[in-house]
């Protein structure tokens, strides 16, 4: 029998709790999505938890930013420690562990078959348990396939199994979901205060407010939120354990860690660390860890009533033949693999996709549409830094494959001409951190007028609305029958969308921005082509023609009826 | 006219301002009595210190801190306009994120200037006020106006950016502009400064002082696509008077406005007067507008103030004051 030293360890009350540590990360992460907006300051760390995720760095791989340091420590943390991320770091598994405490998920002590003390050896076990009933779907293996499909996706330059990369996932529920729902609180409570402000004096806060965004896929994305939280019902962190595909990959590079669960022989296998595994990485057998699963939260350590468990840096002692991840066969797997790819193929071969049927309007600095797609991780970053919040989250709209990707919704609001925060957010650079000359000249697409709704060509009137909005003067009004009519000139339309926001024409606008004419590139100056294709976006001879003077009477009136 | 008492922009008495006379409280006073409904709504407006007499323009040649002293002398102090303890509303342009030298938004140093010499006549606070047509944050901090007015004491920088923001106001008196929302500062100032920058404007040819007042209102797309444009500015400017208008034109944009990018022209002076269409026709004259000479009857806004009331587009009979500032 052997005898496994007992070692020096901290106890359970001396070392500080593990949700206070996660508290204080989930406090960070919020204060760097909150601090997502204008004015961009350099000592802000903003992309310090998306840097972190090895995920989304592999995705960064195909495009033009390249920091790995973050993802690196982040690996050489899974192989030391493996899953500690995910107990004290990861935001999502904070809101996870709030939400089970919410349903009453903790601590729950299932009755446990005593083992015979004969057995309670260290390595003699059997290779596999049975499962607990409850745990069933828990432990079917759908992480290793999620994360098979991330390389997959990202080997067919398809970014889109990252949708479910929790940093990510987090980080846009925050920027389409709590944000704009916190600034509605906010704002109420500043307009329910105006009245008393204003008598008080107290200008600064009667005329303050926030600007309101708001979010077309909100909805999409709160149902895949409370999806994530809900399966708690089911089992204690039931996204972690079975679905995250980052937490895949760490257990996956923790599984040689020399960080793990360590058991004495005083065990009296009473089965309350299994209880207490919020991961379910303590099997039938008490001794046994499944190091995939072991987040190393140390709950088993906090409820041993005899101080049998604990945790430490000791390489195994034994070399062994290391099994396929648990919970997973062989033949599952490729299974759910070729389910997966069959999926990651069709959404490229969506009509959508392959011919563009859709005014599909990318944020200046994106890359081209392909390696676009491959490199952008659906994040929200660029949605919750967007000054105007044009960028909005595509839905199913257009396409499975764009979901989650930044589009412009130019009716909404333009793209701001003196702004790119959003390429100066964005972890994997699918757009690229352009500097605002770059940004002024980087097209969008081109405006085009619809005469039939506009009111200056069908109706007469003196509406110069685009024009007034047009940071580049690129509409023209020039005589037409009489009246003063809008022309788009192409040669200086940037396709910021300015002039679609402010149209008056109730519903779709009669002037409406298309993706003709856009320039993505990843490399190379946009005001360089821009100067090749002779488009220019310095300032020009007006051409609007002045009515001469006729006796005090006004030409432009007499276009007016 | 302005309809009832529940129109207050406030829930400040108005019984109790009734002890100074000042646009607001003449304003209130009507919102509140019911006046005769005869009671032109122009008159309510009209300027307190300048009824009868000939309206003065003066046009100040120089840089901006030492014209705008000199313009003030020669309109008889700040004094004559900013009474101790009265409520200020300044309303430059801040609608875009672009840098004074674009010459599309006024100049800070003038703003600050204006607010300075408005604490120093005793003003209890100083509102400097816009609704940015962009983001406001960055209309604020690109143009200048925040590092401008940041430090001062007593001085809101505001830019409007919610509909809460804006009061209804009623008018029964004009044609073409039956209701409109206004910013609650502006009705709640007991002077108005504006302070425009001048510039070109694709629809109205300038955007001076009268169009100028178009950013202390919430809805502007309708002047666009329902009303006729020029009678509304005519209609709006019946209820926002300014005291004081004092145009920008150390740079003018003359051509590409109002937004730009265009041509820029140095003019160098600051035009002011208290009859706001005066210094609006003066500065039509003062510069070519797209390369072009025209006169203040061609501009069909100014025509339309000018036949509702509001001050003299006939430039010879206005006195004109040119003075030149020493350059520091």
């Amino acid at each position: 029998m052997k005898k496994v030293p007992s070692e020096p360890r901290l106890r359970a009350g001396s070392r500080p709790k593990k949700w206070v540590i996660q508290a204080i990360c989930f406090s960070v992460f919020l204060f760097l999505c909150i601090s997502m907006q204008y004015p961009w300051r350099s000592w802000i760390p903003y992309r310090l938890f998306l840097d972190l995720d090895p995920l989304s760095s592999l995705a960064a791989l195909s495009g033009t930013r390249q920091f790995f340091l973050l993802a690196l420590l982040m690996v050489v943390v899974g192989l030391v420690w493996g899953r500690i991320f995910c107990a004290y770091v990861c935001p999502l598994g904070f809101c996870i562990d709030v939400v089970d405490h919410g349903l009453g998920k903790t601590g729950r002590r299932p009755a446990i078959r005593k083992r015979p003390q004969d057995e309670a050896e260290e390595g003699v076990q059997p290779e596999t348990w049975p499962e607990p009933s409850r745990g069933a779907l828990a432990s079917s293996g759908l992480q290793w396939v999620l994360l098979g499909m991330v390389f997959v996706g990202l080997a067919f330059k398809n970014s889109l199994p990252l949708v479910l990369d929790p940093i990510g996932l987090a980080t846009r529920s925050f920027a389409v979901i709590f944000y704009p729902l916190g600034i509605w609180v906010a704002n109420g409570t500043i307009g329910l205060l105006r009245p008393l402000a204003e008598q008080r004096g107290w200008y600064g806060l009667a005329y303050y407010a926030l600007p309101q965004p708001g979010f077309q896929a909100a909805i999409g994305n709160l149902a895949l939120l409370a999806l994530v939280l809900g399966l708690g019902l089911l089992t204690r962190r039931f996204w972690c354990r079975s679905l995250c595909p980052l937490g895949a990959l760490l257990g996956l590079l923790g599984r040689l860690a020399p960080s793990r669960r360590r058991v004495t022989a005083a065990c009296t296998a009473c089965g309350q660390c299994q209880g207490a595994c919020p991961m379910g990485a303590i099997g039938e057998d008490p001794f046994r860890t499944r190091q995939s699963a072991c987040i190393q939260c140390k709950s088993c350590q906090a409820v041993c009533p005899v101080d049998a468990i604990s945790f430490s840096l000791r390489p195994r002692r034994e070399a062994r033949y290391l099994p396929l991840p648990e919970g997973l066969s062989r033949r599952n797997f490729f299974f759910g693999m070729g389910f997966g790819s069959m999926a990651i193929v069709l959404t490229r071969l969506d009509p959508r996709y392959v011919k563009k049927t859709d005014r599909t309007l990318r944020p200046p600095g994106a890359l081209p549409e392909e390696d676009f797609l491959a490199t952008c991780i659906r994040c929200g970053a660029c949605l919750r830094i967007c000054v105007t919040c044009t960028l909005q989250a595509s839905g199913m709209e257009k396409g499975l494959i764009r979901w989650g990707t930044p589009i412009h919704n130019m009716r909404f609001a333009g793209c701001e001409q003196q702004c790119n925060l959003c390429g100066k957010i964005c972890p994997t650079g699918a757009i690229r951190d352009l500097p605002l000359i770059e940004r002024q000249h980087a097209k969008i697409g081109t405006a085009v007028i619809i005469r039939e709704t506009c009111v200056a060509w069908a109706k007469n009137r003196l509406c110069l609305l685009c024009d007034e909005a047009c940071p580049y003067n690129a509409i023209v009004f020039q005589p037409v029958e009489g009246y003063k009519r809008p022309f788009v000139d192409e040669s200086r339309c940037n396709g910021c969308g300015m002039c679609e926001a402010v149209c008056p024409v109730n519903g779709e606008a009669a002037i409406v921005v298309y993706p003709m004419g856009e320039i993505r590139q990843k490399e190379g100056s946009y005001k360089e082509i821009l100067n090749r294709e002779r488009i220019f976006l310095e300032p020009k001879k007006d051409l609007l023609e002045l009515p001469e003077r006729t006796d005090g009477s006004l030409i432009q009136d007499e276009g007016m009826d | 006219m302005f309809g009832d008492a529940r129109n207050l922009p406030c829930g400040r008495s108005w019984s109790l301002t009734m002890k100074a006379v000042s646009r607001r409280t003449i304003l209130k006073g009507a919102l509140a009595s019911c006046l005769p409904l005869s009671f032109p709504s122009v008159v309510l407006s009209r300027d307190r210190n300048e009824t009868g007499a000939r309206p003065r323009v003066v046009q100040v040649q120089g840089p901006i801190e030492a014209s705008l002293h000199i313009l003030l002398e020669e309109l008889g102090g700040v004094s004559r306009f900013v009474k101790s303890g009265d409520t200020v509303l300044i309303k430059p342009n801040m609608s875009f994120p672009n840098p004074s030298e674009q010459a599309t938004t006024t100049d800070p140093s003038l703003v600050r200037a204006m607010a300075r010499h408005c604490l120093r006549a005793g003003a209890k606070r100083v509102l400097v006020a816009d609704h940015p047509m962009r983001a406001v944050k960055l209309c604020l901090e690109m143009t200048g106006m925040k590092e401008a007015c940041g430090d001062l004491p007593s001085v809101h920088l505001i830019g409007a950016s919610q509909e809460g923001m804006f009061h209804q106001v009623t008018l029964s008196r004009t044609k073409e502009l039956q209701a409109v929302k206004v910013l609650r500062a502006a009705l709640d100032a007991d002077v108005q400064i504006n302070l425009p920058r001048m510039k070109s404007h694709g629809a109205t040819t300038v955007s001076l002082g009268m169009k100028g007042n178009m950013g202390l209102i919430w809805d502007r797309a309708i002047f666009h696509s329902r009303l006729d444009l020029n009678e509304a500015i005519g209609d709006l400017n019946t209820l926002i008077r300014a005291d004081l208008t004092i145009l920008d034109g150390s740079r003018a944009l003359i051509a590409g406005g109002p937004l730009g990018p265009g041509p820029v022209e140095e003019l160098g002076c600051l035009i002011g007067g208290a009859d706001p269409v005066a210094v609006d026709a003066f500065g039509v004259q003062r510069v070519e507008w797209y390369g072009k000479r025209i006169a203040p009857d061609q501009i069909p806004h100014l025509v339309a103030c000018h036949k509702r009331g509001i001050g003299e587009i006939d430039l010879d009979r206005v006195d004109i004051v040119s003075r030149k500032a020493p350059a520091s």
